[in-house]
């Protein structure tokens, strides 16, 4: 197994990814790091890639304004699904960070030659998103606004 | 325990700071009325003229002799008791309720979990298991509050974090151009908290819809039901257990409650009109 496989087998956004899949996911990753300060993302640009976040934090910010931070273990970035769609917010390490980058064409491809793998990576993709979807309604709830 | 469960003692205001822009903390000189408490249990503090309210302890638990209340100025009651400045006087009762279980997790990891406010009634519990630091395992206090304006205690949590035998961590909803730490909800540090479920209690206090969260998450990692404490908060009126005001299904919460397991309170939680 190759450290960039042993690397994403180990990522908790893979679990549950037969090890072919992690296999073809590999073929469309790369190792980045990024310094503090250092953009993953810019919004409007286009969006073509997601990163497994390894360790650090990013801020997705949207003007100075931090939304929300993405930590170690987790995903960021799935615009690249959509066609055409860009960034819709900035991506800057705040932290250190070690991340795998998937790069979008790529793993477009092979979703489209491999149909189960693309099945099994869009559940995983949908998982975060799932995720991320409830973590925005509670906060849309402020629930720290009002009395306990 | 104050003399007499349903006359107030008065106690002089001897301290106070302001937590945030809404929320104080008051220390009541206690010395001639000593009130022994546990973690999590609560006072009935008057404020006289206006009504009586109950309120956390947010103290020391091995100081009787220094009350300490963290009060978020939010109604009738509670913004003449934030008005209240040293030298004045403030009624008494109790303590009274259930406490936070620090004795049962003995020997285990503990993850206390506090959302906004509810950050003062687990204060006690903080302080009681870094007295106690060796009884425990790993040790997580993990905080979340609207923005880091809106945190309490914000130099001991500094301090809490510079020691090297618990993991603090706090996250907030909104994060300004100065803040680079994690912007998201309570849940997410749960999640990543690399403690033991096996063998690990969860204390969370907060919106309930927060604790909602907690403890799915709680038991999505494998925490048991009844090693997952919360504090319900209700009206409580007599503190006694007589009038019902804090009625919760079978439950009167003055008496078996603020603090409740999980398993106590599963088949309440979130149902209407409770």
């Amino acid at each position: 197994m190759s450290d960039l496989t042993h690397a994403l087998a180990a990522h908790p956004f893979c679990q549950g990814l037969l090890p072919e899949h992690i296999a073809r996911l590999a073929t469309c990753a790369t190792e980045q790091a990024f310094e503090v300060g250092d953009y993953l993302a810019r919004e409007g640009h286009d969006a073509d890639a997601s990163y497994l976040i390894r360790s650090g934090r990013v801020a997705l910010r949207s003007g100075r304004e931090t939304l929300e931070t993405v930590e170690s273990d987790q995903l960021l970035g799935w615009s690249w699904l959509l066609d055409g769609t860009t960034w819709h917010v900035d991506a800057v390490a705040v932290l250190p960070v070690a991340a795998l980058r998937l790069d979008g064409p790529a793993l477009d491809a092979q979703m489209h030659l491999h149909p189960a793998f693309g099945h099994a990576f869009a559940r995983q993709i949908l998982r975060s998103v799932h995720q991320r979807l409830e973590r925005a309604r509670l906060r849309s709830l402020d629930v720290f606004g009002g009395s306990p | 325990m104050t003399p007499n469960p349903t006359t107030p003692v008065a106690m002089e205001v001897v301290a106070k700071v302001q937590e945030t822009a809404d929320t104080y903390t008051l220390t009541l000189d206690a010395s001639e009325h000593p009130v022994a408490f546990a973690p999590g249990q609560f006072t009935m503090l008057y404020a006289f003229g206006h009504g009586e309210v109950p309120i956390s302890i947010s103290g020391d638990p091995a100081d009787p002799t220094r009350l300490v209340h963290t009060i978020r100025a939010v109604g009738k009651v509670t913004h003449p008791l934030c008005a209240a400045e040293v030298g004045t006087h403030l009624g008494v009762r109790g303590p009274y309720g259930t406490a936070w279980p620090v004795e049962p997790a003995e020997g285990g990891d503990v993850v206390v979990v506090a959302g906004g406010i509810g950050l003062a009634p687990l204060r006690p519990a903080i302080l009681h298991l870094l007295t106690h630091r060796a009884r425990y395992e790993r040790v997580f206090v993990l905080v979340g509050a609207r923005s880091p304006d809106d945190l309490l205690f914000r130099e001991e949590l500094q301090r809490w974090r510079s020691r090297f035998d618990v993991e603090v961590e706090v996250i907030v909803d909104r994060g300004p151009p100065d803040w680079h730490g994690p912007v998201g909800v309570v849940t997410q540090l749960l999640s990543r908290a690399p403690f033991d479920a096996s063998k690990a209690v969860v204390m969370t206090c907060g919106p309930e819809v927060m604790m909602r969260f907690v403890v799915r998450e709680a038991l999505q990692r494998g925490v048991a039901p009844e090693r997952i404490a919360l504090s319900m908060e209700r009206n409580m009126k007599c503190a006694i257990g007589l009038c019902g005001h804090c009625q919760w299904g079978r439950d009167f919460l003055c008496r078996t409650g603020p603090v409740l397991s999980w398993d106590q309170a599963a088949s309440r939680f979130g149902v209407r009109g409770l």
